[in-house]
């Protein structure tokens, strides 16, 4: 999974799997807080299961900054990109 | 407590809930029909009570802060006429001194713990699991004294009923969070038990020493919280938590972060609630320690039944957390309802 439009499919789907959202809700531009109500204790439940999905660990304070389902996907992109 | 019960006379009255039912009490009033008051029997809620004595047939009304709705009840007989009673204080100022100097003391006592009785044990030999539990101790000991001294000199009563039931490996231990020291209840009675700790006492430097020696966990990040939390859990030691993040407010609903939940089912063997009340409330975030209420405070801790997490742990994490969180809350509310 290394093209963005890779990486959000397979986003998608594991967010679907994980909190049960609607398909349609889950846009590129669509706020994980915001609209799919994916607070802070869901966002570490999120981050294991990326790193067991990219074998990489994603900071905490890189996720911080992490706003919308584009965001994500860039920094997942970032992550499996680096060395 | 000035009552007049004068015929044609219609006085209006404020007077805490605690010294209207300790009048009712006295001058044998009808029972009042708050069930959650009417359970528990001896402790009043403290409330301001709008009383109403009027005429021949008083009526107080309650303002009962369980129910959210005003209580009328009526005296099977009629008041005695007093017109200037003494107020009955429950030996306030008595109890303000020995508060005081309870916190006093705790504060001392921490110091000394921190720059004194811990470096001092840590020179002990013996592996890292064997020092924390050690520190454990103490500190449970140096609790433990705090609480028989707030309790011999009357600053406090309490009570603490199934705490032989605490303290297993892998228990997670869940409690509500209305008073200052509802930590040093716990603590003092559970042998060898972790905490979740408020981040700022890791700025706090004779605490800094205690909590770290003891293995205690910061409450934030929440994500190095979780994963520390479960950890502990995982390997068999015993774990305190306050859900509600915060002292909260007396008789409100609970409103339980999903962190606790989320440890939970990531660790836990087994999950025990522990009610704690307080009657009349004291100590708690509203109000500072030396607003004494009349008569002085009882701390009722109960332990609840046991929650089987393993039931919960089907599908995703964060959806059974949900459903594990929303099924504490409802535990908490069916306490809270009157049991």
């Amino acid at each position: 999974m290394h093209d963005r439009d890779a990486i959000f499919r397979e986003l998608r789907a594991t967010l679907i799997e994980l909190f049960e959202l609607d398909p349609e809700r889950i846009t590129l531009d669509a706020q994980l807080y915001d609209d799919l109500e994916i607070d802070s204790i869901d966002a570490i439940d999120l981050m294991d299961r990326l790193r067991r999905q990219t074998g990489k660990k994603i900071a905490s304070e890189r996720f911080r900054s992490v706003r919308t389902v584009s965001d994500l996907v860039d920094t997942i992109h970032q992550l499996v990109n680096e060395a | 407590m000035a009552i007049a019960a004068q015929p044609a006379e219609c006085e209006r009255l404020r007077l805490g809930l605690a010294g209207a039912l300790l009048a009712a009490s006295s001058s044998r009033l009808a029972a009042v029909s708050c069930p959650r008051f009417a359970a528990r029997g001896t402790r009043p809620p403290a409330a301001v009570a709008e009383s109403h004595i009027c005429g021949e047939n008083p009526a107080f009304l309650l303002d009962c802060p369980c129910l959210g709705t005003m209580l009328k009840f009526r005296p099977m007989m009629s008041l005695p006429v007093r017109t200037a009673a003494r107020p009955f204080r429950d030996l306030y100022y008595v109890r303000l001194a020995t508060t005081g100097l309870s916190f006093l003391l705790f504060g001392i006592g921490g110091v000394l713990l921190g720059i004194v009785a811990v470096p001092l044990l840590l020179l002990v030999p013996g592996g890292r699991p064997a020092r924390r539990m050690r520190v454990r101790r103490m500190i449970r000991v140096a609790f433990r004294l705090f609480i028989g001294f707030m309790h011999h000199t009357g600053a406090i009563s309490y009570s603490f009923s199934g705490a032989e039931r605490l303290g297993r490996p892998g228990q997670l231990i869940v409690a509500n969070h209305p008073s200052l020291i509802d930590i040093v209840l716990l603590i003092g009675f559970i042998r060898h038990a972790g905490c979740v700790v408020k981040r700022e006492a890791w700025r706090n430097p004779a605490m800094v020493i205690v909590v770290s020696a003891a293995g205690y966990v910061p409450n934030a990040p929440t994500d190095v919280m979780i994963e520390r939390a479960s950890e502990l859990l995982t390997s068999g030691e015993c774990l305190i938590m306050f859900p509600e993040g915060t002292r909260t407010v007396p008789h409100r609903p609970a409103h339980f972060h999903r962190g606790a939940a989320s440890v939970a089912l990531r660790g836990a063997s087994i999950v025990t609630p522990v009610f704690i009340d307080v009657e009349p409330p004291s100590l708690s975030k509203s109000m500072p320690w030396y607003r004494l209420p009349v008569p002085r405070a009882h701390f009722a801790l109960r332990v609840g039944g046991d929650i089987d997490p393993a039931p919960f742990r089907t599908g995703s994490l964060p959806i059974a957390s949900r459903t594990f969180n929303e099924h504490l809350v409802a535990t908490y509310a069916v306490e809270a309802g009157g049991n």
